[in-house]
């Protein structure tokens, strides 16, 4: 027993840091309404600034543009690099709010997500490299001797920690309650009407709490990196638990929110030891809590985030109806086929990965363009497919017409149960639910060799058609990869681009776009919203999963690294950057998926391959604020300027008009 | 009497369409002067374009002689501009006490002085403001928006839910608030003839044209005038 | 207080039993706040039947809670079936439908699949039709018909933020009328409306009602609540004060008082008053 007391205790590190990273996030919220995704990567950044400083005297910028680093002659002494990092939080703090969020401040939430995401991917990037992937462990800050509590020896700073953590949360609740700013930040969260008309400034409440919640979090990257060594994805992942114990707080209560860290954390830790006594506990257990807590809290529990008394909201992009289809299908076909046969290796398998990364992109076209739901999770339903097309093929023994569809199919299903909490909740409650599902399914499922194969990966078989060698080829050398595949993958793109193509004209895609525009309109037009959201989900994850399937075809042998939490963002990244609400933005957004031509074509004559996460993370941004409808919208506009910008930029209208007051 | 508020060949509305045309209004310091006209009239787009919340699509608004910027609606409020808006946009999860702490500014009334205004608020100061009858917030509002000691007050509907004898006792508070306070107070209101009862002038607007102006004793006189605005021509 | 024998001392309580709509008791209430309290009516069929009040009287909440928006105590009868337990989609699909004040149009879709949208009632499996051969729009007859009659023909592709305030009103109502309900709310129309407009839209509605489709009428516009009803309740505080044909509601001395405050001469209204309440006991 007295073990697992110590496991409970030793978690306090951990867990103060998720606390003190929830902080920041309900800082953020409070302030400006926007949930910092990035939270744990900025903690991440401040950290390594800090571990760089006390080791070379080395200040790291992290700025395009600006130089790398200003040597400051020789390795700080604590208190130095511990201040300079913590000025250094403000700033980024103070910049990310103005130059990213604030101009998104009556932007859809959907804007909103992704431009923290493109942030948040951003910012590993350029951690990982300016300061490298490996492990990092610092020179420790608190004392970390041994003390004997209840009976046992607990590590000093794991106490320090959750110490310090629990007088955090209670000196933001002081601030929030009897300072006249505090006051004024809650007041503009609920009411952002009512505090401009007395006098306060939206922006500076929005600035002034990014800049503390960007040095909370710096302060817990900090203290966490005198504990364990931590490597960026680590770091950037917190953010899981850290939004689990925000929800608890109801992005509201510093203390149930600093309550809930600390306990997901010493929760983590024992369910460790639980682990040496249970056997049969599953191991994603420890990585999986966060979920659950998020899961209990926002769909059993109710807590969604409360609702901001914006001023106004902008729409989300318009999804044109598509027009001269057969003219575009026919050229594009032409096109592709052409190239196909022109190109050899490397390009080639760019080209395929590029359209099976458009089957992916269609599948959010669907959810996110349609149904205006977000989702941080489409890799993992195409993850489910690939390794279900495993299990049916190499363990059953099913042929290739049956296993490739039924595992869309497995895929579909995961979908219809992710979208069971998304009739609950929607908006960014969704991207947090959907972002702790990814967590989650990859840490049960996918890391669990029993049913993937663990890091060796699942094997899928060569397929095969009627007779025809479909496959990539490769083995025992031979031509790779084989155009016929390419061929394949071509028809179910086509097939599958015709479908969405014709969803969007169809009574159900009008449907979904009724729904996506106005919830309660479409109820009084007859339409069951709870149906078609669930239908929706059912089939974008099913289009999810034939891209899943095909990539299973296209690597021979899958592991959970190619369905990552991580690959899912940038998967949304490439659909966002491409065109969002389009279908011609899918085929765009395939093009610019990892591993796509055009990211393979950059590498090859501009060498930018190793910037590739920085590059789609700030291209996120800029287009979550320039250009909603992303590429293919802005090359619409471009050649049609005679049309009308169907999504203008208001400001402030429709305000006031006063006709809601008791509806 | 220097014009605390003035409007010139204002124009403003939504989605670049006007939904008031062309308004020139004024009010003085110390005088309380009532917006009246049926809904849709352009009433709370009159409020809102003065605030700075909207922006106007033609015309001038002057706030304590300074021209208004639609850019920055804060700055407004700090210069002296306090407006109840429709909804009075309290602030639910805050004490009454917090409420008008954020209102106050130096040099307006102590929180004493507000609540002699207001007696039925000074026993639930501690309350959250969402738990208050809808009179109650509306004192809220109004007290919130005197905090600041301004030089003009709009008030917008101020009836808007409350049982009439509510409104038979708040509006003298006005007046007196404006006769002891030095304020310019421009008020929409729906109840014609009590709002005229406290007012010095009145303007009248319909689908955003100003069709009358004058005394509140010269608009009283024309009841014809106000019921055709309300009930329509059919009516008297 | 039993409002409901105030209600209709007129020809729609005798036709109590073939009302189309009928109301009981219903009862809204938020926070502290009662926004409906206990109203009664019954609406017959094929009529138009207008409700007026001050703002705030809690007209809104009233259409909100027949359609099942707001959660509501009371009953309420269409068709002869209860419905007050249904969700918002089951009451439209039996027919009842409403517009809203905000207009709350589809601005995703173009104004002839606003109207589509609404016209439409695809099953479950239509999805699959859908993905292969998706222009089957049978009722495309009946939304051009729509589109002709509130004068859109020429905007059908366009999006609704692209119309004026007035085509956007037109829109809503075209949505509301292609679904061929047999009872639409209407929560004012005639907002931002011109006097042109009203006229057109008051001769519309009785068209409309002369087809067989009864509508309920929100609006605190004298203009086009007058001439258009045939039967006006008047709501104040969230209470039916008054209720009757146009040319009483016209000189009935509360709504005058609802509308104008109390009168310069207070007596005089108060009498009026008394002269108004007396014979009909039951009138109040």
């Amino acid at each position: 027993m007295g073990d697992y007391l110590v496991f409970a205790l030793a978690g306090m590190g951990t867990g103060a840091v998720y606390a003190s990273l929830g902080l920041g996030v309900v800082l953020g919220y409070k302030g400006s309404g926007i949930i910092n995704f990035a939270q744990g990567a900025m903690a991440m950044y401040v950290a390594f600034a800090f571990d760089q400083l006390r080791r070379t005297g080395e200040l790291i910028l992290p700025v395009i543009g600006l130089p790398t680093r200003i040597g400051l002659g020789g390795p700080a002494p604590f208190p130095v690099a511990f201040f300079l990092a913590l000025l250094l939080a403000a700033l980024l703090g103070l910049m990310v709010y103005f130059f990213v969020f604030r101009p998104l401040r009556y932007a859809p939430t959907l804007a909103k997500v992704v431009a923290s995401i493109g942030f948040m991917i951003a910012l590993q990037a350029m951690v990982v490299l300016r300061f490298g992937t490996a492990n990092r462990s610092f020179a420790p800050v608190l004392a970390a001797e041994p003390i004997e509590m209840l009976g046992v020896q607990v590590p000093r700073d794991r106490l320090t920690l959750g110490l310090l953590t629990v007088l955090m949360a209670v000196a933001l609740w002081a601030f929030f309650r009897f300072t006249r700013f505090g006051t004024a930040t809650r007041a503009a969260a609920e009411n952002e009407k009512g505090a401009v008309l007395l006098g306060f400034s939206p922006d500076v409440l929005a600035a002034v709490n990014w800049m503390l919640a960007t040095v909370i979090a710096g302060l817990a990257g900090m203290l966490l990196g005198g504990i364990t060594a931590l490597d960026p994805v680590t770091y950037t992942l917190a953010i899981v638990p850290a939004l689990g114990a925000a929800l608890v707080g109801r992005f509201n209560s510093f203390g149930a929110t600093a309550a809930a860290g600390l306990l997901i954390g010493m929760g983590q830790s024992v369910i460790t030891r639980l682990q040496l006594d249970v056997d049969w506990l599953p191991t994603g257990l420890r990585d999986g809590l966060p979920f659950l807590v998020i899961i209990v809290a926002l769909v059993v529990a109710g807590r969604s985030l409360p609702m901001r008394g914006e001023l106004s909201q902008e729409r989300l992009p318009f999804a044109n109806r598509p027009k001269d289809i057969p003219l575009y299908a026919v050229a594009g076909l032409g096109v592709a086929v052409v190239a196909l046969y022109i190109t050899e290796g490397g390009l080639r398998l760019a080209l395929i990965t590029s359209m099976i990364g458009a089957i992916l992109c269609l599948s959010l076209v669907v959810l996110t363009g349609f149904l205006g739901q977000i989702s941080l999770a489409q890799m993992t339903f195409a993850g489910a497919a690939g390794f279900a097309l495993s299990a049916f093929s190499m363990q059953m023994g099913l042929p290739l017409v049956v296993a490739a569809p039924l595992s869309a199919v497995v895929a579909g299903v995961l979908g219809l149960l992710v979208g069971i909490p998304a009739l609950r909740v929607r908006g960014v409650n969704l991207a947090v639910v959907t972002l702790g599902a990814a967590v989650a399914v990859e840490a049960f499922i996918f890391r669990n060799p029993d049913y993937t194969g663990g890091f060796e990966g699942a094997r899928i078989p060569s397929p095969t058609f009627a007779g025809f060698n479909l496959g990539i080829g490769g083995q025992g050398g031979g031509d790779f990869p084989r155009v016929a595949f390419g061929l394949f993958v071509l028809t179910i793109l086509t097939l599958a681009a015709l479908a969405v193509v014709n969803l969007r004209k169809s009574a159900t895609g009008r449907r979904m776009l009724a729904v996506r525009a106005n919830e309660r309109a479409a109820a009084a037009a007859r339409i069951n919203v709870t149906w078609i959201k669930l239908l929706t989900f059912g089939l974008a994850s099913f289009i999810a999963g034939l891209g899943g399937a095909l990539l299973a075809f296209r690597q021979g042998q899958i592991s959970f690294e190619s369905f990552g939490v991580f690959v899912s963002l940038s998967l949304l990244a490439a659909a966002v950057l491409g065109g969002i609400s389009s279908v011609s933005g899918a085929i765009v957004g395939g093009g610019i998926v990892s591993g796509g031509i055009a990211f393979v074509a950059l590498d090859r004559w501009l060498g930018v391959g190793q910037y590739q996460l920085l590059i789609s993370g700030l291209a996120l941004i800029f287009t979550a604020i320039l250009s909603p409808q992303g590429i293919s919208g802005a090359v619409r506009d471009g050649l049609d300027p005679a049309a009308e910008n169907p999504n203008p930029r208001k400001r402030l209208a429709g305000l006031g008009s006063g006709e809601r007051i008791l509806s | 009497m220097s014009a605390v508020i003035r409007t010139t060949g204002l124009s403003a509305g939504y989605g670049g369409s006007a939904v008031l045309h062309k308004l020139d209004l004024e009010v003085g310091a110390g005088e309380v002067v009532s917006l009246l006209g049926p809904n849709g009239a352009g009433k709370t787009t009159t409020l809102l374009a003065i605030s700075g919340i909207l922006p106007p699509l033609a015309g001038k608004v002057e706030v304590l002689g300074e021209p208004v910027s639609a850019s920055e609606p804060h700055v407004n409020a700090r210069r002296g501009l306090a407006h109840v808006p429709e909804d009075r946009a309290l602030f639910f999860s805050l004490t009454v006490r917090e409420n008008i702490r954020l209102g106050q500014r130096s040099g307006g009334p102590s929180f004493e002085q507000l609540m002699e205004y207001f007696p039925a608020l000074a026993n639930r100061v501690s309350q959250r403001s969402g738990l208050l009858s809808g009179g109650e917030q509306q004192m809220l509002a109004l007290a919130r928006a005197l905090a600041g000691g301004p030089r003009a007050l709009m008030i917008d509907e101020m009836s808007l839910g409350l049982a009439p004898v509510i409104v038979e006792n708040l509006l003298p508070v006005v007046r007196r608030i404006a006769r002891e306070q030095a304020v310019g107070v421009l008020l929409v209101e729906q109840h014609v003839h009590l709002a005229l009862g406290i007012s010095d002038r009145g303007y009248v607007l319909r689908q955003g044209e100003l069709i009358a102006e004058g005394t509140a004793a010269e608009l009283q006189e024309s009841r014809q005038l106000l019921e055709a605005g309300y009930l329509g021509e059919l009516a008297v | 207080m039993s409002t409901t024998a105030g209600v209709s001392p007129d020809p729609s309580r005798a036709a109590d039993h073939e009302a189309l709509l009928a109301v009981r008791d219903l009862t809204v209430s938020y926070g502290g706040l009662t926004a409906v309290k206990r109203v009664s009516l019954d609406i017959a069929p094929g009529s138009v039947v207008g409700m007026i009040g001050p703002n705030g009287a809690g007209k809104t909440t009233f259409i909100d809670a027949l359609m099942g928006y707001t959660p509501a105590q009371g009953r309420i009868e269409f068709l002869g079936q209860r419905i007050d337990q249904l969700s918002v989609h089951r009451r439209a699909m039996l027919g009842l439908t409403r517009t809203f004040q905000s207009l709350e149009l589809f601005e995703d879709l173009t104004v002839r699949e606003n109207l589509q949208v609404s016209a439409e009632d695809p099953k479950w499996w239509t999805i699959f039709l859908d993905v292969i051969i998706p222009n089957r729009d049978v009722r495309a007859p009946r939304v051009d018909e729509l589109l002709d009659a509130v004068g859109l023909k020429n905007y059908e592709d366009m999006l609704p933020a692209h119309l004026s305030h007035g085509d956007r009103q037109a829109v809503s109502i075209a949505r509301a009328m292609v679904s061929d309900a047999r009872l639409l709310l209407l929560d004012e129309p005639g907002a931002g409306l011109d006097r042109n407009e009203k006229e057109g839209l008051s001769q519309l509605l009785r068209e409309v009602a002369a087809d067989g489709t009864t509508i309920f009428l929100i609006d605190h516009d004298m203009d086009l609540v007058m001439p258009t009803c045939d039967h006006i309740f008047v709501l104040e505080f969230g209470e039916l004060i008054a209720s009757g044909p146009p040319d009483r509601i016209r000189s009935d001395p509360r709504v005058i008082e609802a509308y104008l405050g109390t009168s310069g001469d207070n007596t005089e209204v108060a009498a009026a008053e008394r002269a108004a309440g007396e014979p009909g006991g039951e009138d109040r």
